[in-house]
């Protein structure tokens, strides 16, 4: 813990710095407010603010300059407009990338300090780094610290007292002089071209940006050539395996290997031996019984109240046996499985791999990681969809997170249905689930002007995960989970039973007859799970699990559950980051295309279940390739592209 | 990134019709095959020329990105 800086009136100090350079760490270690970190750019999309003795520190976004290119750029701006002090995070291993960022802050003359991280991995890796040569070239106190393991934080303490502005770039110091009785940080934005800063003060943006910036890389260039010095070759073995990972003779065998152990982990210990226990023996063997031996000596079971507290949807049976029993092992197994994979830093090479395959649906491979993060939290993901280069590729994105990406909680159940349901059906559903997106996302690419963004990506060292932020970030999301998900969970199970109660449920029943017995080919009972669909995904999910219907009824039921429009904290987000119209389109979208495609999909199964019986899943899964390949034919036709 | 006109790399892995990454200083960026083909580069040296263990490896010289 760093001791605070001044006595005194409150400061504001404020954590600047590149993508994945471990500002998170240092907020965690300075406030001991925790912050989600992982090891890939853009984990942090939003600002955290956190007490440091009498003062406040302010964690932000990862950005790479301060030019108000986005609006992370521009909020970061003001941050450091309005700091007392900025403490700059460098990553030590990418110092040159790092420095045009240093430079920049150095040149608005802001008090700050730097605080050189990672100054193990870059000495692990064969250099080392001048830190005193470095103070001098840019003026201001420079730290090497290990943020991870808390080395030099003493020093950052002591040092932080002697923040000051550094010795501003030669070409700035000389165009700011035109700009007399303004601060010299914004005149330099102004100089920058940067409209914002310059219309607070009536100016026309100036033109010296490129100027400037190419003045700033070179300097960068030069500071980093003179301070880092080459002791021997990398041969460590993060680097090693960072090139298998992205190598496809070799990386393509560890992404299926990966899957395999995630399936493993997830789908059979976690869905199937730890739920094994927690909800059939557990809840469903010990608990539910007792609840209802308890209960039985107060009131009526078989009464109103005894059965929206016990029965089918029962507050203290079902929904405690749901959350507890299922959906704690599930969610904190698939939260510990994504945190692993964040830490170590495989995720940007999964997207360096998949960038060709992900180009065909619009995108580039850096969407890979807001569509696996779905898998966590699809909420979360729509917010990290902000990493992506263009509105395009963001639109893109967001909508097939909605469609078709189910997070832990619903897959939770997913795989509870589909472990009973048997292999054959679980690959269907990854298949038709892969497919629609695939279909869907080939489709939009086709039909929205313009072309994915080619890939830049920066590729962090692999590390091995560490095992405290691995559980303390699957504590903090399971739990966040948990809080968030029960008062809804106990809602849902209540407004269910009045429903059924008041008899209320029938008519819902009856009114949807048409879309649930005759288009999707289920029973009337799913009314009740779709309805809980709009609250939840994974709540309407669990409530085919109740229901009596065959094999092929559960999968329909199931895809259409999942194809379902997303719950209403990922709706919110949706609005929020394409606008209350594009939400309302991409949310209606997504409902329309849940059911048609749930119904074609029941069609198709008992039509081919008429062909021959024992063909039918085959069958499906050949309807769905032709369909698929006719939608990439569609979507290349005079593309041009590929 | 630290890229510009000029700047001395290591190509250090070609995905097939893939990414292109490129390292510097133990730095490593993946760039998009359309973005990589835009970029002018001369080749400075190549890994089995001199007599490095990866043939796949080469040094190239990026023109401007």
């Amino acid at each position: 813990m760093v001791n605070p800086v001044s006595i005194g009136e409150q400061k504001k100090i404020v954590l600047v710095g590149n993508p994945n350079v471990g500002k998170s760490v240092y907020f965690h270690r300075m406030t001991g407010q925790y912050v989600d970190v992982s090891n890939f750019p853009g984990t942090t999309m939003e600002f955290y603010c956190g007490k440091l003795g009498s003062d406040f520190l302010v964690d932000t976004p990862g950005v790479y300059g301060l030019s108000g290119h986005n609006e992370e750029e521009s909020l970061v701006r003001d941050a450091v407009l309005t700091a007392d002090i900025v403490i700059n995070v460098v990553d030590a291993v990418h110092l040159e990338r790092d420095l045009f960022l240093t430079c920049q802050l150095v040149d608005t003359g802001v008090p700050m300090i730097i605080a050189l991280n990672m100054v193990d991995e870059l000495e692990g890796r064969g250099l080392a780094v001048d830190t005193a040569r470095l103070e001098q070239l840019l003026g201001v106190p420079v730290v090497a610290t290990v943020a991870v393991t808390g080395h030099g934080f003493d020093r950052l303490s002591e040092k932080l007292a002697g923040a000051r502005p550094g010795q501003a770039g030669e070409l700035v110091g000389q165009l700011s002089a035109g700009y007399m009785g303004i601060p010299r940080s914004e005149a330099l934005f102004i100089l920058e071209g940067d409209s914002e800063v310059s219309s607070r003060y009536g100016l026309e943006p100036g033109l010296e940006r490129d100027n400037i910036y190419r003045a700033r890389r070179k300097r960068a260039g030069e500071i980093a050539a003179a301070v880092l010095k080459e002791k021997r070759k990398d041969l460590s073995m993060a680097s090693r395996i960072g090139h298998w990972l992205i190598n496809p003779l070799t990386g393509i065998p560890a992404l299926f290997l990966t899957l395999w152990v995630i399936y493993e982990l997830v789908g059979v210990f976690f869905a199937q031996t730890v739920v094994g226990v927690t909800e059939t023996t557990i809840m469903k063997g010990h608990y539910e019984p007792l609840v209802r031996a308890l209960l039985n000596h107060v009131l009526d079971l078989d009464s109103p109240l005894g059965f929206i507290l016990t029965g089918q949807f029962g507050l203290l049976t079902m929904a405690v046996t749901y959350l507890f029993g299922l959906l704690l092992p599930l969610v904190g197994g698939f939260f510990l499985v994504l945190s692993i994979l964040e830490d170590s830093g495989y995720l940007p090479r999964i997207a360096t791999l998949m960038d060709r395959v992900m180009s065909y649906i619009g995108l580039n491979g850096q969407a890979i990681i807001p569509l696996v993060l779905g898998f966590g939290c699809v909420t979360m993901a729509a917010i990290t969809t902000r990493m992506l280069a263009s509105d395009r590729e963001r639109r893109i994105a967001i909508f097939l997170l909605a469609l078709s990406v189910p997070c832990s909680a619903q897959l939770a159940f997913v795989a509870a249905i589909l472990g009973s349901l048997g292999p054959e059906y679980m690959f269907l559903y990854g298949f038709f689930i892969l497919s629609v997106m695939a279909g869907v996302g080939t489709l939009m690419d086709r039909l929205l002007p313009g072309y994915a963004q080619p890939l830049w990506l920066d590729l962090p060292t692999m590390r091995l995960p560490r095992p405290d932020n691995i559980l303390k970030k699957t504590w903090t999301r399971t739990f966040s989970f948990l809080k968030e998900a029960f008062p809804i969970f106990l809602g849902g199970a209540l407004l269910l039973s009045l429903l059924k109660v008041t008899g209320l449920m029938d008519a819902i029943e009856r009114m949807m007859q048409p879309l649930t017995t005759g288009w999707l080919y289920l029973p009337g009972e799913t009314a009740g799970a779709f309805i809980m669909g709009f609250i939840r995904r994974d709540f309407g999910t669990a409530g085919i699990m109740a229901i009596p219907m065959d094999p092929m009824q559960k999968f329909i039921a199931l895809v259409t559950l999942t194809l379902f429009v997303p719950c209403i904290a990922t709706t919110l987000v949706i609005f929020k980051e394409r606008g209350w119209r594009e939400g309302i389109v991409i949310w209606l979208t997504v409902l329309a295309l849940a059911f048609t495609m749930g119904g074609l999909l029941a069609h198709v199964i008992y039509y081919a279940q008429g062909i021959k019986p024992a063909m039918t899943l085959p069958l499906t899964a050949l309807f769905v390739t032709t369909v698929l390949v006719l939608a990439v034919i569609a979507g290349r036709w005079r593309r041009g592209v590929g | 990134m630290g890229i510009d006109e000029g700047t001395i790399l290591t190509c250090s892995e070609v995905v097939p019709a893939g990414p292109v990454v490129v390292s510097k200083n133990r730095q490593e960026l993946a760039i998009g095959r359309s973005l990589a083909r835009q970029i002018n580069v001369e080749v400075l040296a190549r890994a089995d020329a001199a007599g490095l263990a990866k043939p796949s490896l080469k040094s190239e010289t990026f023109g401007e990105v």
